[in-house]
């Protein structure tokens, strides 16, 4: 017998269910078949937390959910912020951006990212003195011109930096207001649709690369650490 | 002219792939030569023996425990299962996303069982259930073969599946044995249209891994390529097999539903891979980036060797395909495709895992002289022994 020739009968020559019978075949398949409806219905609108839908579902950062302390920033310090760095971990890079190996600088995989500090109590003592961040930013790729990049403390917009393709430094005063009485406040950084290597002509890596943070450092608004600044 | 020149090679390529097309016997025929087939289960025993034997020499050789590395790796996972059940969030590894979500439940469950709900050592109960599970596959796969293949060589079958390369899978606390099992009787069953034991073991095989799923979408394939178009009015005359359709995914949607309960997020098992860098993709693009890397950067072996697997299953899928062996070729073109998509990880395993690979491996081994056919399954258990030193050293890759 030839593999597509005869009849089903002849093919598959088991009895045929009865014409009786037929009905609740037919029968038990729908009841399944509603039942995987349901799930795939239910599938479709999970019950999960912010963490575990921006992580899991829209691989929207690398970062399921903030692990670790987030560290006491000492002014006048360089922080590098790279995996296996003190500002690398889940910690502070808890929205948005890539962490991938500790010698690359981290990169953001969505448009706007938070990153999560906290200065040292003697900087803002219960919140009474504005600190300066100064971070040294980039935007992929390295040939990309300057756009505004929008920088929020917490809810508030504080400024807008042209960005570009190379690497610059940046500063923003945080005023005393939007750091909390722990010394702790999130920075946010809303800047142009990231880019995908693969996209740009550069190589076969197809997720997305915005702003790329190398280091950042801290001082305080006279220019000078808050140690030397004392009388 | 130039159509009758080019007629020629075309008809003589088309007659010599018709040689090459399997008979598939009715149901009746089928069933008579299952239950005719002798299966060598004293061989089955000595291959199993032998082999675990050699690689428990190589355990003891190397101050390798054997029980603890045959339950590493994602046995840790099944263990973890059997005596905690599923998690409820994921906090696992080093970054805290890996939960045991990816893990389907029947073969923990089975484990659970047979260590009297915890109470046994799970180390070793996993690697005799595993290795038991094994044992009857091996007799089951003698058997499809007989339906399928009259006159092939069983002990050659037998020996092949014990001892090639990464068949240490199948002693190890992995899903492996049991996904085998299933996969061979739900075929054994199919070609005798016994439909009611293919509903069961297709919602069993479905509730051991992700792949079991495929088994209905190939067992379509095969009625659209052997009914054509009237297998859609036939559907409607044989509402058994569009039960199957429904009730073979039906192990999927159980363990769904569990997690939804457990998570509630349905596809959490789904999802939990971009712990282990997995992301959808397109398989053919991850296949020409492995197989570029002997060129690029040959030191780095791993996604290379993984991607010249993966081509071998490409060919063995299209040697199946060459036969009309459509059942098969779909459930290998769904096996090695929708993982390769995520990446070249564990591909291997993945092949090794699904038996019509296996099945088309001896196929081409059976048309060899006999000595070389021996000696080439010898070569195979031999280059498994090295995997198995490296499996003890936990080596990564090996996963």
């Amino acid at each position: 017998m030839t593999p597509s020739s005869g009849s089903s009968d002849a093919l598959y020559g088991a009895p045929r269910p009865r014409r009786s019978q037929r009905i609740w075949w037919l029968l038990a398949t729908v009841v399944v078949l509603a039942f995987e409806l349901t799930l795939l219905w239910l599938a479709r609108t999970p019950r999960v937390d912010d963490h575990y839908r921006r992580y899991f579902i829209e691989h929207a950062t690398t970062c399921y959910r903030p692990m670790g302390e987030v560290p006491v920033l000492t002014p006048g310090e360089r922080y590098p912020v790279r995996k296996g760095e003190s500002l690398g971990n889940c910690g502070v890079l808890w929205a948005g951006f890539y962490s991938p190996q500790p010698d690359v600088p981290v990169s953001a995989r969505l448009a706007e990212v938070t990153l999560r500090l906290r200065v040292a109590p003697e900087v803002s003592p219960a919140g009474s003195q504005a600190v300066v961040v100064a971070l040294e930013l980039s935007r992929f790729p390295d040939s990309a011109a300057a756009l505004p990049v929008e920088v929020m403390i917490g809810e508030q917009t504080v400024t807008r930096w042209p960005v570009g393709g190379r690497y610059e430094r940046f500063e923003v005063e945080v005023p005393a207001a939007l750091i909390a009485s722990d010394g702790s406040f999130s920075l946010t950084l809303k800047g142009p649709p990231p880019i995908a290597p693969r996209d740009a002509g550069l190589d076969a890596n197809k997720f997305p690369v915005g702003l790329r943070l190398d280091a950042l450092t801290l001082r305080s608004p006279l220019g000078l650490t808050p140690a030397r600044a004392q009388p | 002219m130039n159509d009758s020149v080019t007629a020629g090679p075309r008809s003589t390529l088309g007659e010599r792939f018709k040689t090459l097309a399997a008979e598939t016997p009715p149901p009746a025929e089928a069933l008579a030569r299952a239950q005719a087939v002798r299966i060598p289960w004293g061989h089955i025993l000595l291959a199993l023996l032998v082999t675990r034997a050699v690689w428990l020499a190589i355990a003891l050789w190397g101050d390798h425990s054997y029980l603890h590395a045959m339950a590493q790796f994602d046995g840790s996972w099944f263990k973890g299962i059997m005596t905690r059940g599923y998690d409820v969030e994921a906090r696992g590894m080093s970054d805290g996303d890996a939960a045991n979500w990816a893990f389907f439940p029947l073969y923990p469950a089975l484990l659970w069982l047979v260590t009297l709900g915890g109470q046994l050592d799970p180390e070793l109960m996993g690697v005799l259930l595993s290795n038991a599970l094994l044992a009857v596959a091996l007799g089951l796969g003698c058997r499809y073969l007989a339906i399928t293949r009259p006159g092939a060589p069983l002990l050659l079958f037998v020996w092949l599946a014990a001892s090639m390369p990464y068949s240490f899978y199948f002693s190890a606390l992995y899903s492996e044995s049991l996904f085998w099992l299933l996969c061979l009787a739900s075929l054994i069953d199919w070609r005798c249209q016994r439909t009611g034991r293919v509903m069961l073991w297709t919602l069993l095989l479905s509730m051991t891994r992700a792949t079991g799923v495929f088994w209905v979408i190939a067992m379509g394939i095969e009625l659209v390529a052997r009914l054509r178009l009237r297998a859609f009015a036939e559907l409607w005359r044989r509402p058994d097999w569009l039960l199957i359709g429904v009730v073979g995914p039906l192990g999927l949607f159980l363990f769904m539903a569990l997690l939804y309960h457990r998570t509630g997020d349905a596809l959490a098992f789904s999802h939990v891979q971009i712990s282990w860098g997995r992301e959808m993709g397109n398989p053919l693009t991850n296949l020409i980036e492995g197989l570029s890397y002997w060129q690029s950067a040959p030191e780095t072996l791993r996604p290379a060797w993984q991607a010249s697997m993966a081509l071998i299953g490409v060919g063995l899928i299209g040697w199946l395909g060459v036969q009309r062996r459509w059942l098969e070729m779909g459930l290998a073109g769904f096996t090695l495709f929708v993982p390769l998509a995520t990446g070249l990880d564990a591909i291997p395993r993945y092949m090794i895992g699904m038996p019509v690979f296996v099945l088309a491996l001896h196929d081409l081994l059976t048309r060899l002289p006999r000595t070389l056919a021996w000696g080439l399954v010898m070569l195979g258990a031999l280059a498994n022994l090295w995997l198995v030193e490296n499996w003890y050293d936990t080596v990564f890759w090996l996963v």
